[in-house]
C-alpha cells in the first residue's frame, strides 16, 4: 500500500477525526479545564476549550493527528495554562517606554519546555524553603491563580494576612532565585577556567 | 537632569523590595488605578536601578507561573463527585514523573494544600 492511498483512506477531510473526538468528549473536555483554572468562571472555560478545538482542528489540516482525543487534551491544557498565566499583570507594561517587556509578554511554546522545566524545579527548590503557612498561600497563588479574595475565604484569613504571605514567599522566593542563579553562574566560569588551563 | 524632587538615599534591598510591591500592588484583585499607574512612573523615574529592579522583580513574578505546570489533573474521565464539588481542583496528578526531589515535595504540598 503506497502511502498516499493510506492517506486517502484516514484522512476523510480535515479535522474529521478532531471534531469527531470534540463532540464525544465535550463535557469531559469542560471538567478537565475548569479543573485547571478551578478559580475561572464559565466563560473562561468556554473560551479555553472553544480555542483549544480551533487549534487542534487546525493542525488536523495540516498533520495527520492518531489520537485527536489525547491530543485535544493537551492543547486544552497548553491553551489553559497560558491563559492562567495571561493573568499576571506587569507593571513594567503601564510604564510610558511600555513595549520593552513586549518578548517577556510572548505566549509561552512547546520549545520553551526544556527551559520551563529548568526553571519549575528552581522554583519548587525556593518554593520548599517557605515555612508551611507562607508556602501554603503561595501556592495556591502562582499554582492556582487563585485570587487574595478566595485564598482568604478558604483559609479564614483576612486578605491582608494573605497579602504578607504572599509578599514574603516572594521576597523568600526572589533572593532564593537570585542565589542560586549566581551560583550556576559561578559554575559555569570555574568550567571555563579548569577547561582553558 | 535634574529631576525637581529630591528623595532620601535608598539602599539596593530597598529599592528591590519596593519594587516587588509593586509588582504585587498590581497583581491585587482589582487593576490598579490611575493613581496607582501614575505613582509607578514616578518611582521608575527615579533612577536606572528603580527601572531595572522593576523589571528584574516583573520577570520573577512571571517566571513562578511556571508553577502552573503542577496543576493538572491527568484523567478527567475519573472524576469524583464529591471531591469536585468541595473543590474542583482538588484531584491532582502530575505530568512530571521527574525524580527533581525538589519538584516531587512541592506536589506532595499541592496534594495536601486544600485539606
Amino acid at each position: 500500500m503506497t502511502e498516499e492511498s493510506g492517506n486517502k483512506q484516514q484522512r476523510k477531510s480535515p479535522g474529521f477525526a478532531v471534531t469527531q473526538a470534540y463532540k464525544t468528549h465535550l463535557s469531559a473536555l469542560k471538567r478537565f479545564v475548569l479543573r485547571l483554572l478551578n478559580s475561572g468562571h464559565q466563560h473562561d472555560v468556554d473560551d479555553v476549550v472553544q480555542e483549544a478545538f480551533l487549534r487542534a482542528y487546525a493542525a488536523e489540516c495540516s498533520k495527520e493527528i492518531e489520537q485527536p482525543k489525547s491530543y485535544l487534551f493537551r492543547t486544552a491544557k497548553h491553551v489553559a495554562l497560558n491563559h492562567l498565566r495571561e493573568k499576571t499583570r506587569r507593571p513594567t507594561d503601564y510604564l510610558e517606554d511600555g513595549g520593552s517587556s513586549a518578548i517577556l509578554a510572548s505566549e509561552w511554546t512547546l520549545e520553551d519546555e526544556a527551559m520551563a522545566r529548568q526553571k519549575l524545579e528552581i522554583h519548587c527548590a525556593a518554593v520548599a524553603t517557605l515555612p508551611p503557612k507562607c508556602r501554603r498561600v503561595y501556592l495556591m497563588r502562582k499554582v492556582y491563580g487563585m485570587s487574595l479574595k478566595e485564598i482568604a475565604e478558604m483559609l479564614d484569613v483576612t486578605v491582608s494576612t494573605v497579602e504578607a504571605h504572599i509578599s514574603k514567599g516572594f521576597a523568600r522566593c526572589d533572593a532564593y532565585v537570585q542565589e542560586r542563579m549566581v551560583d550556576a553562574g559561578e559554575g559555569r566560569r570555574q568550567a571555563d577556567r579548569k577547561r582553558r588551563a | 537632569m535634574t529631576t525637581g524632587r529630591v528623595y532620601p538615599f535608598q539602599s539596593d534591598d530597598d529599592i528591590r523590595s519596593e519594587a516587588r510591591d509593586w509588582v504585587l500592588k498590581f497583581n491585587a484583585d482589582t487593576p490598579p488605578a490611575d493613581a496607582d499607574i501614575m505613582a509607578l512612573r514616578e518611582w521608575a523615574k527615579r533612577s536606572p536601578t528603580h527601572r531595572a529592579e522593576l523589571a528584574r522583580a516583573t520577570a520573577f513574578w512571571c517566571d513562578a507561573d511556571v508553577l502552573t505546570a503542577l496543576a493538572v489533573p491527568t484523567d478527567a474521565n475519573r472524576t469524583r463527585p464529591g471531591s469536585f464539588a468541595r473543590f474542583s481542583g482538588l484531584q491532582l496528578t502530575f505530568n512530571y514523573i521527574g525524580a527533581l526531589a525538589a519538584i516531587l515535595i512541592i506536589k506532595v504540598v499541592i496534594i495536601n494544600l486544600f485539606w
